[in-house]
């Protein structure tokens, strides 16, 4: 393992500021560049009709000052902690941080374990099918990824959701937990079984899916590492062919791997966020369903915005990993 | 996303050659297109081929009908066929899903070869824009810029137009960059070529192959982008389209048990999907030998 | 003290180290089948360098990885590689997996690939000995900086990734990593191809002091006479697939009997003497498909009509080599 260097994680940490910057500003712009009158993306028309209240909600969002004013108070709202992202409407009063904070944990759970478990799976079958290309295996995993790939994930969803929860009863159909957890009744240990048979279908949809995109990169990646000389100097060195596959090709190989998870996090926290709409997954994904059907703007600002950090981050992350594991990196 | 080494300037008639042999020897090729051409066909004769229209009012069955000689693939929750709704939705989810890939691509690949062959400046600039939008997830960008716009086609084609150019900005960049490596690139410029001519007469026509590939390839992920924003609600719910009876099927459907109201749309999507999965590997396969598999 | 040179020379009397015997390696592709390495004999006596010449695609490296098996899956080896009076062939997988490394060791072409690129060089010298010698790590640690020594490499480096290696260095350290378990035969496969001459020299320098030192066999490929001629004893050119000719240096390199081996030998160009213009070989070495007859002969300057009919076998000639040419067995 290598020592990373401090100027790399400098390079890295400002990237990501400003990728984080960026991603703000943005969120500032939508809504004010919409066609559209702005106040209502600020207050739900359906319950506020008269004008003179209109007026008073402008005044009070600051959408009467100055482009420049109301970009400085956004800022303000947002580097204060809690974030201020204005009250949600679906929940009226609670802050939307305070909302989008109690379903995060559900998402991360679910695509931190799926994407760790995918990755793993990725790493296995693309060992054995990259050291036998061509052979009848290897074809069949690449058709089968193949056709994973074309599979919306919410489609793959409801048919799980159908045959194993349903038909089957097997796993619920809907939920984290049988049981509502809250301040005085926190999660605790004992719980976990119930979490892991209510999260076991909404994962295995997005492990298959997710799997899809990985393997065919995953397998040509080891394919290519297998062709490498040193892999032949490990064999030639008399090393179990076990021991050459895993302490050598698998290694080199899991180092285009982590790239590979950042570049795809995008893809798989967007499958999450379907697959939670089919399970009714109290994620992050099945706010944002709930979010656009209540037309709860300020949610929906708040959830891209926590989103695209999440996503900022764990790239971030997974940059720093790289740099861990491929002594090559210095910068 | 492919990528090939364009190492060999092929004279147009050879590619034309090479296309034919796509065609007629690549078992792949032949299956994709086989897919991609009856469904085309299918949705292009639609009023003739449909035996119901989607929309008919009254309904011509019962609602929830399963599959019988009547009605081949049931019926829907109001009672209208199936498969009329899968005729006519290929209309729609196939004609979005084209014109998502060639906006996309067209505007993708501008950026790109802008990107790549001015570098410096340009370079930056571009890249760290399309950086930006390639790192945001692109269902929650989709959904927050469609809940802004308001449900409907246009939206759906918009915002997955916007959510996927970035990444063929960055191929086509890469590729770009590595032909202007190459020496004839020079020698054009020594011998007085302007830059439009460089870019139109020398790149395009080599970076053609991965455009292809590409393109192909994206009208797979558009229909599957289409269908996932029709089924949260972003899409227009009352034109029928594959991913938007889905949308009316994962309400009503499982709970009155029409498997096939569910079926149906998803494996139309993965079949179409497929087509166009293999007539884009095959494209990339005739071009550059060496991905083969052993 | 008998010098170790004599001793070997008496030893050499005693049956050869490595006999080829009919090793034919045929490759299954896509396009078809693949005849790289076709009926060819060779064998190497203890404490002998053989050489092995030829272009590229003549099958030499193939020659050389089946004597270990290390070729692909989709290869297929006929014939008997004895090592030793035991046929390597026929040995399940755990027995040649203990002869590797440990009685047969390999230099690879060009070491920028040889190493693991995220493993420490000493950890993975320290990797060929743990595999084969149950000895404590320390022990092995000690061994390692021995090596690396021995080949001028300081042991501090030890830590140092491959990437921090020069060229010459990563080859030097592969070839302290051959010697490792002091084994018997040492297969080194063009290991001085992608360097520059002067560290050539050096390497040669080094392993010509290494193998009489300690006694060892080589088996040296590469496409390099001038190379060749530094180190081999006996040397045999293959084309095609095929062993053209096999003899001591002296006579193949001297007074070349086969005319490939002749105009190979020619076409090296030479710093003093005369000036003249290079020869070489017109045409291309064939690939996959075989001329008729004798495989060279579309490119030979004395080829006749036998030549295309007929594939010579390998006869002595004059200078008491083996060549396979109609001319030769025609008493040229």
């Amino acid at each position: 393992m290598a020592r990373i260097s401090g100027r790399y994680i400098l390079k890295r940490s400002v990237y990501a500021v400003i990728t984080i910057l960026a991603v703000s500003c943005i969120n500032f712009a939508i809504p004010r560049i919409m066609p559209g009158n702005p106040i209502l993306y600020f207050a739900n028309p359906h319950i506020i009709t008269s004008s003179a209240a209109l007026e008073a909600l402008k005044e009070r969002f600051g959408l009467d000052k100055s482009v420049w004013v109301q970009f400085v108070l956004y800022f303000t709202n947002l580097l204060s902690w809690p974030p201020n992202f204005g009250v949600s409407y679906l929940f009226y009063p609670t802050p939307v941080f305070t909302v989008i904070l109690q379903s995060l944990p559900w998402t991360l759970f679910l695509v931190g374990v799926s994407t760790l478990i995918t990755a793993l799976i990725g790493i296995l079958v693309g060992i054995w099918t990259g050291s036998k290309p061509g052979s009848k295996a290897d074809t069949f995993v690449i058709s089968l990824s193949m056709i994973l790939w074309t599979m919306p994930f919410f489609w793959l969803g409801i048919i799980l959701l159908w045959i194993f929860g349903l038909w089957a009863h097997l796993f619920p159909i809907a939920g984290a937990a049988t049981r509502g957890f809250s301040a005085d009744n926190p999660l605790t240990l004992v719980d976990l079984p119930d979490i892991l048979w209510h999260a076991f279908l909404p994962m295995m949809t997005l492990i298959i899916a997710a799997y899809a995109g990985y393997s065919l990169i995953m397998r040509n990646t080891m394919v290519n590492e297998l062709s490498q000389d040193y892999i032949l100097m490990a064999r030639a060195k008399g090393l179990k062919e076990w021991t050459v596959l895993f302490r050598h090709a698998a290694r080199n190989a899991m180092l285009p791997m982590i790239t590979l998870i950042g570049l795809n996090l995008g893809y798989v926290v967007s499958g999450a966020l379907l697959v939670e709409i089919v399970f009714s997954y109290p994620g992050i994904g099945y706010l944002t369903y709930r979010a656009v059907l209540a037309h709860d703007f300020p949610l929906l600002q708040g959830l891209f915005f926590i989103l695209s950090i999440t996503v900022v981050a764990a790239n971030y992350v997974a940059d720093l990993a790289y740099a861990f594991f491929d002594p090559r990196i210095k910068f | 996303m492919q990528t090939i080494e364009a190492s060999k300037l092929e004279a147009s008639s050879s590619r034309h050659s090479s296309i034919l042999q796509l065609f007629t020897q690549h078992k792949r090729a032949q299956v994709g297109f086989g897919i991609i051409i009856t469904f085309t066909l299918l949705a292009i004769a639609a009023p003739i081929v449909s035996r119901y229209s989607p929309y008919a009012f009254p309904a011509p069955g019962r609602p929830y009908m399963p599959p019988g000689k009547d009605f081949l693939l049931g019926t829907d929750y109001l009672g209208e066929d199936v498969l009329s709704e899968i005729i006519y939705g290929a209309r729609v989810s196939m004609l979005v899903g084209i014109i998502v890939a060639i906006l996309s691509t067209g505007f993708g690949t501008i950026i790109g070869v802008l990107a790549g062959y001015y570098g410096k400046a340009v370079d930056e600039g571009l890249m760290r824009a399309t950086d930006i939008v390639l790192i945001l997830p692109p269902l929650p960008l989709m959904i927050i810029l469609a809940a802004y716009l308001g449900p409907s086609l246009e939206t759906v084609i918009f915002v997955l137009t916007v959510t996927t150019w970035p990444l063929v900005a960055r191929v086509v960049r890469s590729q770009t960059l590595s032909l202007k490596e190459r020496p004839f690139t020079d020698s054009e410029r020594v011998a007085g070529a302007s830059d439009f001519r460089i870019i139109t007469k020398l790149l395009l026509p080599n970076l053609a192959s991965i455009i292809a590939a590409n393109a192909v390839l994206m009208v797979t992920t558009a229909i599957v982008g289409e269908a996932s924003l029709d089924f949260i609600g972003l899409g227009d719910i009352t034109v029928v389209s594959w991913g938007t009876m889905l949308y009316w099927a994962q309400s009503y459907a499982i709970f009155n048990g029409a498997w096939w109201w569910v079926l149906a749309p998803g494996v139309c999507i993965v079949l179409v999907g497929l087509g166009f999965v293999l007539i884009s590997v095959s494209i990339e396969d005739a071009f550059n030998p060496r991905l083969r598999s052993l | 003290m008998i010098p170790q040179t004599l001793l070997n020379a008496t030893v050499r009397a005693e049956s050869p180290l490595v006999e080829v015997k009919h090793l034919s390696v045929t490759y299954r592709t896509r396009a078809g089948y693949s005849k790289a390495v076709d009926d060819i004999s060779f064998t190497i006596n203890k404490g002998e360098a053989l050489g092995l010449a030829g272009e590229s695609g003549c099958g030499k490296t193939t020659a050389a990885l089946s004597i270990i098996r290390l070729l692909s899956s989709n290869a297929h080896t006929e014939g008997e590689i004895l090592f030793n009076g035991k046929n390597i062939l026929s040995m399940n997988q755990a027995a040649v997996r203990d002869l590797r490394w440990k009685q047969i060791s390999l230099i690879p072409q060009g070491s920028m690939n040889s190493l693991d690129p995220v493993i420490p060089i000493g950890n993975q010298i320290i990797e060929a000995i743990v595999t084969h010698k149950r000895i404590p790590k320390k022990q092995a640690w000690e061994l390692t900086n021995e090596l690396l020594s021995s080949v001028a490499i300081h042991p501090s480096r030890a830590k140092n990734y491959p990437h921090e290696f020069s060229g010459g260095m990563k080859q030097r350290a592969t070839i302290a990593m051959a010697l490792a378990l002091n084994p018997l035969l040492v297969i080194a496969d063009e290991p001085t191809t992608a360097l520059d001459v002067v560290v050539q020299k050096q390497l040669l320098a080094l392993l010509k002091g290494l193998q009489r030192k300690m006694g060892i066999s080589f088996l040296f490929i590469t496409h390099d006479l001038s190379v060749i001629s530094e180190i081999a004893d006996r040397i045999a050119i293959m084309y095609a697939g095929k062993i053209v000719e096999i003899g001591t240096k002296e006579a193949v390199l001297r007074r070349p009997s086969h005319p490939y081996a002749e105009a190979l030998v020619n076409s090296v160009p030479r710093v003093f003497g005369e000036r003249r213009i290079l020869d070489s070989i017109p045409g291309n070495p064939p690939s996959g498909i075989w001329p008729s007859g004798c495989r060279f002969h579309p490119r030979c300057k004395y080829a006749f009509d036998l030549c295309k009919e007929k594939e010579p076998e390998l006869t002595k000639s004059k200078t008491d080599a083996q060549a396979a040419c109609h001319l030769i067995s025609q008493g040229n």
